[in-house]
């Protein structure tokens, strides 16, 4: 029986009662384990937007970025009964995350940089006509802005991406970071040094 | 302290600084050294301007339909095979290996059999994709198992 939204408010007190030995995301897991399924739902609402976001910010596409985001919670719930609290639970769900988003831009199968981004950009004209001024040029040198960091972030090698995208938003430690992508503590912090590298020749000036 | 834009030996120093991640101690030594360093403090500045202006990167709100859709994803997949399976889907994770060489072995066999020496056109179809089929299953399954090398298998990225 999957879990419901509804019934989450009961299991909040039970598990905020919890002693902090492991992360309270572990703890929260191991109850999902043990069949205590609307925890679930208190990791999906904790994990939901930053998972999202993540996925955005990788494959440029808000409904392939959902689409990936369901699979990756849907493996979480699937696998709930092999789950072993080997690593912090965040690590592990972004691993799943990366992973897929990774085969999905291997794969090619999406459009990136579809409606969303295109669309504040369409406001912007629209939005001069209502706005005093000075906010109306304000809002579009923000637009820009933004636009520049998102062409110089999407221009990263994936798994520099992957990697700055961990160490900016979801504030991951290196460690956590590598068994995310699979890799050496060493070979992040390079990754990482080769990504600030570029990122800090397209973007310093906007300091 | 050793210049760690020009030695490379600890160049995370700048990052975690400019993150606002160094422990204070550290920070206090790196900040004496950025006093007297054009290099590490241009970098650090840059550095700072990047961590800003990554800020700006926004992405949209969660559709407000995310968790039915996925609830009701969730309530078609986890089947009665699957509640069938459950108790046995460690050893089948163990096993998973063998399980899809056996797999591909039998459907393999059964189209020998069902179809004996196939006319030119179907030998063609089967030729083409079944390859990829097996291709497909085994480069999952690569996949899967290089994840496990540095996390037991149990808690690396589940199959569906
Ligand atoms: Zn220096």
């Amino acid at each position: 029986m999957p879990p419901q939204p509804e019934s989450l408010k009961g299991v909040e007190t039970s598990v905020g009662g919890c002693a902090a030995t492991l992360d309270y995301d572990t703890e929260l897991m191991i109850q999902v384990r043990e069949g205590h399924e609307a925890s679930f739902g208190l990791l999906l609402e904790k994990h939901r937007s930053s998972v999202v976001h993540f996925l955005y910010r990788m494959v440029e596409n808000q409904a392939v970025a959902e689409e990936l985001a369901q699979e990756v919670f849907l493996r979480v719930y699937r696998s709930r009964s092999t789950y072993e609290p080997t690593a912090k639970f965040t690590t592990w769900l972004f691993r799943i995350a990366t992973h897929l988003a990774l085969n999905s831009l291997r794969d090619g199968k999406h459009e990136r940089r579809q409606e969303s981004l295109d669309n504040a950009s369409d406001e912007a004209p629209s939005r001069q006509v209502s706005d005093s001024r000075p906010s109306a040029e304000a809002l579009m040198v923000r637009e820009a802005k933004m636009e520049e960091v998102r062409r110089a972030v999407a221009a990263l090698p994936e798994k520099q991406r992957a990697a700055v995208l961990m160490h900016k938003y979801q504030e991951m430690d290196y460690a956590q970071i590598a068994k995310a992508l699979h890799t050496s503590e060493s070979a992040v912090k390079s990754l990482l040094f080769r990504a600030y590298e570029t990122l800090r020749a397209r973007l310093a000036h906007m300091g | 302290m050793n210049c760690p834009s020009r030695g490379r030996e600890n160049p995370e120093l700048l990052l975690d600084y400019s993150a606002a991640k160094l422990p204070r101690q550290l920070a206090a030594e790196l900040e004496a050294h950025l006093h007297e360093c054009r290099a590490c403090s241009e970098l650090v500045a840059q550095q700072q301007a990047v961590w800003s202006a990554l800020d700006l990167l926004a992405a949209p709100e969660v559709s407000a339909t995310f968790d039915r859709e996925l609830y009701n994803r969730i309530g078609q997949q986890d089947s009665w095979w699957s509640r069938l399976i459950r108790p046995i889907r460690p050893a089948l994770v163990l096993w998973r290996g063998p399980l899809v060489a056996a797999t591909c072995l039998v459907i393999t066999a059964g189209i020998v059999l069902e179809f004996g020496v196939p006319q030119e056109h179907k030998a063609t179809s089967v030729e083409i994709v079944q390859p990829e089929q097996v291709v497909h299953a085994l480069d999952d399954i690569e996949m899967f198992e290089s994840f496990d090398h540095s996390v037991p298998p149990a808690s690396s990225i589940p199959e569906l």
